[in-house]
């Protein structure tokens, strides 16, 4: 068999460890887990309720420094740096999708997408034609002018999504982001995401306990008590139930 | 960028409105109270600031006009010696009790003021009409404020008594109104007569001077320094004699302490009141402001959101403020209520109003520390 060639870990964990102070009693949510994330693939952390997985998410991510452990994230050391050197790098490199669609009651959805590329430099122009070039991507072109309000669960996530994409960035979180909707924007939701890690080559890390997006996910971490208990790729299954069926 | 702080104001004025109309009544409350300030102590000075006269003498110390005491009629001489002055006219000052005609009128105390009713006359010339100054001239004629006929017990054209002698009202003017006292413009005869010829201090408590050129009336008081050979007295220009006055008013009598206190606890409530508007504001856009972090908008930039719509507040309760405040003092100017405004102290209002604005922003933004992104993970 032949060794398959991977990309350099775009996303790297090292020994990590977190725990938080729950009254009087410290939760060890991590303890010493290393795990390291590829570009092109959609990686979805999966697991029961408190696993650790969305502490995970959000040390790989920067959002959170680990107690113990380095995070690197595209070669660059995460865990030593100041909270404005973790605000520009997100800037510059990261897409956050969550599980509630945060929008601004007050902007449509053009504007929702156009807004973060303001803090980026870009022009009111340039932002608006790319939000409604983003927002036409995830099929959403027919609802550029309406406010929250007049979305549904599904198109409101759309835009969610879109305004995570609209900087292109080259890594891109997503909390449960299938969670709040129906099984056909599910499902939808779930494609995009694939198709943003294959067609643009990033890093697609997803964190959920919908069995849908097993379905798209080039590999599946499941975790356990703060451990990773299983790392695998639902191609790779495939492959081998076919082989077995044939 | 997109305007976010102002789409969101316009788009949930609703609930920024608690916040503006706080921050606009506020502003109502400091204009009106300046402008009671004004109006009630600037009445303090109403002979002065009704009066075309440049200089005034009197005795040496007087804090305020109605403190005047009596001065030797030489230095009318010495105040005609000076080459820049060209005119000079004495000015009477009489304490004394009023008893009105009408049946439950009982006594009250009034400052009368005994003036020349020539047609150059300098005193309340801008209050007194050269027809009205013709009137006063006919035997114990007086004029009174007309919002204090009421008080004195007397209409038009009838009669009184003032310290037993018998006197009558040929008109009531508006503009008249004075603190601690009820005040009563006569000739200088009339006033001479109600003062009583054999009383201590018969003679003029002030002499008011009139000098050539504006530009002169400083160096025409340098030049009038006390005398021994001319008796006690001290020169004021008629801006240092207002000014004196009124703050003799605002801050001996501790009225003005009282005044300041309450603009201080005026600005606390607003502020409060505006802050924790604006915080509720913030709170209720955490999640936003918070996926905004996470996508890499620095805190700074969330902050200068919640500032720039702390300035719209400001600026629409600015509005407010205007708006109320002008309505509100035009009735009151209607109704002779004492109140007074002047593009200085309308600007320290202006600019109070959008510091507190601006302040309460700068405590909201507290509310930023509730958009942490970490928390939006579950």
């Amino acid at each position: 068999m032949t060794p398959v060639m991977r990309p350099a870990p775009s996303l790297e964990a090292n020994e990590v460890s977190k725990s938080f102070l729950m009254g009087m009693v410290r939760l060890h949510v991590l303890q010493q887990l290393s795990v390291s994330i590829y570009p092109g693939e959609l990686t979805l952390i999966s697991g029961p309720s408190g696993c650790g997985k969305s502490t995970l998410l959000s040390l790989l991510s920067g959002l959170q420094a680990p107690d113990e452990g380095q995070t690197r994230a595209l070669g660059q050391e995460l865990s030593g740096l100041a909270k404005r050197a973790l605000e520009r790098f997100r800037l510059k490199h990261t897409g956050f999708v969550f599980q509630g669609f945060n929008l601004f009651p007050a902007l449509t959805a053009t504007e929702q997408v156009a807004l973060p590329l303001g803090y980026l430099g870009f022009s009111n122009k340039d932002a608006l034609e790319r939000a409604r070039q983003v927002l036409k991507e995830v099929g959403m072109s027919h609802r550029l002018d309406l406010r929250p309000a007049s979305l549904s669960g599904g198109e409101r996530q759309r835009v969610a999504l879109a305004r995570a994409l609209a900087k292109r960035p080259q890594l891109l979180f997503a909390d449960e982001p299938t969670s709040a909707l129906d099984a056909e924007n599910g499902q939808n939701v779930a494609r995009m995401l694939q198709r943003i890690a294959h067609e643009q080559g990033s890093t697609v890390l997803c964190v959920s306990h919908d069995p849908r997006l097993t379905r798209h996910a080039d590999r599946v971490l499941e975790m356990e008590d703060g451990q990773i208990q299983r790392d695998w790729r639902p191609s790779e299954r495939d492959s081998a139930a076919r082989r077995e069926f044939a | 960028m997109i305007a976010l702080a102002r789409k969101t104001l316009f788009h949930e004025w609703r609930r920024f409105l608690p916040a503006i109309l706080a921050i606009g009544f506020s502003g109502v409350l400091l204009t009106v109270q300046a402008a009671l300030v004004l109006g009630i102590f600037g009445s303090a000075a109403v002979y002065v600031s009704s009066s075309s006269a440049d200089l005034w003498a009197g005795y040496p110390g007087t804090q305020s006009v109605n403190f005047g005491r009596t001065i030797s009629p030489d230095v009318e001489m010495r105040l005609r010696m000076d080459p820049d002055v060209t005119d000079v006219e004495p000015y009477l000052w009489v304490e004394g009790d009023w008893h009105g005609t009408h049946e439950k009128s009982g006594g009250v105390s009034v400052f009368v003021s005994g003036i020349n009713t020539g047609r150059k006359g300098m005193m309340f010339s801008s209050l007194l009409s050269s027809g009205l100054r013709q009137r006063l001239e006919e035997p114990n004629a007086v004029i009174v404020d007309r919002s204090e006929l009421d008080q004195l017990g007397v209409s038009l054209d009838q009669a009184a008594w003032i310290n037993g002698h018998r006197v009558h009202v040929v008109a009531a003017i508006a503009g008249l109104r004075g603190l601690g006292g009820v005040n009563v413009l006569a000739s200088l005869d009339t006033a001479r007569l109600l003062q009583g010829e054999d009383s201590p201090g018969v003679g003029p408590t002030y002499y008011v001077a009139k000098v050539r050129k504006p530009s002169r009336v400083e160096a025409a008081q340098a030049r009038l320094i006390a005398n021994p050979s001319f008796g006690p007295f001290e020169v004021w220009t008629a801006k240092q004699f207002a000014w004196r006055s009124q703050l003799y008013w605002m801050f001996d009598t501790g009225a003005g302490v009282a005044v300041l206190f309450m603009a201080g606890i005026v600005c606390l409530v607003g502020g409060v009141i505006t802050s924790q508007s604006l915080m509720a504001m913030v709170a209720a856009s955490a999640r936003e402001y918070a996926v905004l972090n996470a996508l890499g908008a620095s805190f700074r930039s969330l902050s200068q959101v919640v500032l720039e719509q702390s300035c719209w507040v400001g600026g629409l309760g600015l509005l407010v403020t205007g708006i109320t405040s002008t309505v509100l003092l035009s009735v009151a100017a209607r109704h002779d209520v004492p109140v007074a405004m002047n593009i200085t102290i309308a600007m320290i209002c202006a600019a109070l109003v959008l510091g507190l604005a601006l302040v309460s922003g700068l405590i909201a933004m507290r509310g930023l520390l509730r958009a942490d992104p970490a928390l939006l993970l579950r």
